[in-house]
């Protein structure tokens, strides 16, 4: 439970021996770079620009090929529970020595994509094409041919606007005289008239321009085909292409074995790059070369000889300084990690805070039971994150940590399902008085509550709750104390720390006996008289202790005294506070009125089909019921944890401990173990 | 008669106007998601999440209507008798969740589309992107707690 400790290590060595090093720091995976140095200090750095333009370049392509193979040659895509696969260091090797090879596979792949994808873009071409061909297909000439012996043809496009007999008519105003003159209309649609006129060969000139005044256009086919041939040769050429695609694809999918190749590939060049990306940062003279970073104490040692034995290093670890940063690896049990996330998402501690994500674990177990509160639910959810566990042994480590956390959630639900005798809210009942005895009103409960059904008596699951969360908030409270009495700051914790919590001790004994808290709560809670008595000065004194932190804390005594009283105040945000966990009681609620409505629904049909009907409305209402309310359960565990209890101690903002090691997308490389 | 006729106007607000505010919240908070899953479908769960997080005050009032409907025995049994002051008092327990639930849900809805824009750019912090919407709810619960102590109250 708590902040790894963490070192500085500084290596030097000779410079022939970096690329190795490097190496061997990302497969050991245990430093995190940090190399800082003055802005003034001259140094050599490589340039590793074009080296890693080339390796982004390479993940690009070998990513393309990856994408292209997946279209041409779908397998069945690995769970996105999966994780990377493992694989050793030497395979690493061998898909460097065998690179090229790889990477001609990968321009061979992209070369038959862009060869179809030609092929495509020629056959929509096409297409268009024929399209155009349409309203000449009634022409039984060749589409170019513009004389013969003695005559002209005149083959275009008039619009809409006139008629055959408009054509004519203006061609003979036009041109009177005109010994022979046929016009044949081939086409019209709402813009065109598709026509031929045939005349003499020395009218020709006159009727095109008298036509070209109606805005006359010639056709643009040209050829010595009639319009059915051309399209007729149109569709043999698109027919050929997709044959062609058809082809290239398959040959694509011949290459579907080299996948792992690529993949391989990719990651080799993930790993290179950001090795390149490492040494571009490093200081380094004609012979020798320096890194630094941190290193968490537990592998120090480990790393430090290991680099030692195996490089002619100069190799230190440093303590950190006291005005130094460093980043924050936590570390805790078994239980305790899965919720590092949790605390992470918020903000990791900085320097010299504890570590919350101990002692918040259990409380978000807790919350979270009590908010979706089922025991069918907490079981479903507990089995088949379990499941899930043990099918993908190699899962994403943060994957890993969440559906741990929702196994202890979903064992937490049960617990509290069985308290509240939820059973898919009240299945057990509707099965039993409606579908079993077809009666219309439920009986007594079939499976009573271990505690208490809390839609019969809210307010005292309400109590209970505010309870709860008195405790969660002054646990938090106690950590602010703690903190201070590590810093030594003794005075803060007496009067502020113990002072909130005499002030509020008080304010809670004169609440619970008073009328006001009997009519609400409905408990009758009786103290000793030497208590209530007690009470209002243990009030008060918690008020002077604030006063007086205030005095403390300020160096004008008058203006201490002031904010102490106003400190005062916050009795509302603690108040605000604690109202917070009634969210425990409404989503606790909610879980169980929505199954009841869905057991309601599905049992509203009577006989054999109401059975079918009922199965289904059960199933599909549940997994949606589930969906929903692990949701809210997720989020609104979170919400208390960061604002109400978090709140009251915790500032966050550390940096995240980021070693340098492979960053790979498909495989993880691990040493050989002999 | 006239009592039960208030009681059901209260179920019918309770579940109508959250459900409204749920509808227009999760529309807005949809609108963010499909926005970003067209520049980067691999954010779908993500986004998706955030886009049902203005669906829960459709679910309170639902809820506050069931206990209603339950409780005046509109559901399967005969409905009970009530006169025109129990059936005042069971519409004005249900008068908290309707307003709210639809106020907070339209401005949840808001707030996730603007949690949405923030893990398109940093996915990383999709964990604090939902508690801003989540703040938002807080206030549905408690009015959502009111309507249900309300309406259990009432004896009938």
């Amino acid at each position: 439970m708590a902040v790894m400790e963490m070192k500085r290590i500084n290596i030097c060595a000779m410079r022939k021996d970096r690329k190795a090093l490097l190496e061997r720091l990302q497969t050991l995976g245990t430093v995190d770079p940090d190399i800082n140095l003055p802005e003034d200090y001259e140094y050599d750095r490589v340039d590793v620009t074009s080296s890693r333009q080339m390796f982004e370049k390479q993940i690009l392509r070998s990513e393309q090929a990856l994408d292209i193979l997946d279209e041409y040659a779908p397998v069945k895509k690995p769970s996105s529970f999966a994780g990377r696969e493992l694989k050793t260091i030497s395979d690493l090797k061998d898909a460097e020595s065998r690179r090229n090879d790889i990477a001609d596979v990968i321009s061979s792949i992209l070369d038959l994509k862009r060869k179809i994808d030609d092929n495509k873009s020629d056959i929509v071409r096409l297409m268009t094409q024929e399209e155009t061909l349409t309203p000449w297909l009634s022409l039984d000439i060749p589409a170019g041919l513009k004389t013969t012996r003695s005559t002209a043809f005149i083959t275009g496009t008039v619009p809409a606007t006139l008629t055959e007999e408009g054509i004519s008519a203006c061609i003979a105003e036009k041109a009177p005289g005109l010994s022979a003159l046929s016009v044949k209309t081939l086409f019209t649609d709402q813009d065109y008239i598709y026509f031929t006129a045939i005349c003499l060969k020395k009218d020709a000139e006159t009727v095109e321009s008298a036509l070209r005044e109606k805005g006359f256009t010639r056709t643009t086919l040209s050829g010595d085909k009639t319009p059915s041939q051309m399209k007729e040769d149109i569709k043999n050429q698109i027919a050929h292409d997709e044959k062609q695609v058809l082809e290239l694809s398959d040959s694509v999918a011949l290459y579907s074995d080299k996948r792992e190749d690529i993949m391989l590939l990719r990651d080799y060049y993930a790993a290179r790059e950001g090795k390149y990306d490492l040494l571009g940062k490093l200081p380094e003279t004609e012979n020798t070369f320096a890194i630094s970073g941190y290193v968490t104490k537990e592998d120090s040692e480990r790393t430090v000889s290991d680099l030692r034995s195996h490089f002619h290093a100069a190799v230190e670890l440093e303590d950190i300084k006291e005005d130094e940063q460093a980043p924050v690896q936590l570390r805790n049990n078994k239980f305790s990690a899965n919720f590092e996330g949790i605390t992470s998402s918020f903000g990791l501690p900085h320097k010299g805070e504890v570590d919350p994500t101990f002692l918040m674990s259990f409380f978000y177990v807790f919350f979270f039971g009590l908010m979706l509160s089922d025991a069918a639910y907490g079981a479903i959810l507990s089995i088949a994150t379990f499941i899930l566990l043990k099918k993908f042994p190699r899962m994403d480590q943060g994957m890993k940590k969440l559906l741990t956390l929702f196994f202890f959630g979903g064992l937490s639900t049960l617990f509290w399902g069985v308290m509240f005798g939820g059973y898919f809210g009240d299945a057990f009942d509707t099965i039993y008085y409606k579908l079993i005895l077809g009666q219309q009103e439920l009986g007594a409960p079939v499976v009573p509550a271990a505690w208490f059904v809390p839609l019969n008596n809210p307010m005292y699951l309400l109590d209970w709750c505010m309870l709860f969360g008195v405790i969660h908030l002054f646990v938090g409270h106690g950590i602010k104390g703690y903190m201070y009495l590590k810093d030594s700051n003794i005075k803060g914790f007496i009067f502020e720390v113990m002072g909130w919590y005499v002030l509020l001790i008080g304010l809670l004994l004169m609440l619970l006996p008073s009328e006001l808290f009997r009519s609400i709560s409905g408990l009758d809670l009786s103290f000793p008289e030497a208590l209530t008595k007690a009470a209002p000065v243990l009030a008060i004194i918690g008020v002077v202790m604030l006063v007086i932190n205030g005095v403390l804390t300020n160096e004008n005594p008058v203006l201490g005294a002031g904010l102490g009283l106003y400190d005062v105040y916050n009795i509302t945000g603690w108040l605000s506070d604690v109202l917070s966990y009634s969210r425990l009681l409404a989503l606790g609620l909610a879980t169980g009125v929505i199954a009841s409505v869905v057991n309601m629904m599905g049992s509203m049909i009577k006989g054999p089909v109401g059975i079918i009907v009922f199965i289904i409305v059960f199933i599909l209402g549940h997994i949606l019921n589930i969906a929903i309310n692990l949701l809210g359960a997720y989020v609104h565990t979170c919400r208390l944890q960061y604002v109400e209890f978090f709140g009251k101690f915790y500032e966050g903002g550390g940096l995240p401990f980021c070693p340098f090691r492979q960053d790979t997308k498909y495989y993880e490389f691990k040493e050989e173990t002999n | 008669m006239t009592g039960l006729v208030w009681a059901l106007i209260g179920a019918a607000i309770a579940v109508g106007l959250a459900g409204c505010g749920s509808a227009i919240g999760v529309g807005i908070s949809g609108m963010a998601a499909s926005g970003v899953v067209t520049e980067d479908p691999g954010k779908f769960a993500k986004v998706l999440v955030l886009q049902l997080l203005p669906g829960t005050q459709g679910i309170y009032g639902l809820l506050v209507s069931f206990i209603t409907l339950s409780k005046v025995g509109l559901l399967g049994g005969g409905a009970a008798e009530l006169d025109m002051g129990t059936g005042l008092l069971i519409f004005a327990a249900c008068v908290p969740i309707a307003i709210v639930g639809l106020i907070s849900a339209i401005y949840q809805g808001k707030t996730a589309a603007a949690s949405i824009q923030l893990v398109a750019k940093r996915p990383e912090e999709f964990g604090k992107s939902m508690l801003f919407p989540a703040m938002v709810e807080t206030y549905a619960i408690l009015s959502l707690l009111i309507s249900i102590l309300a309406v259990s109250a009432i004896q009938i």
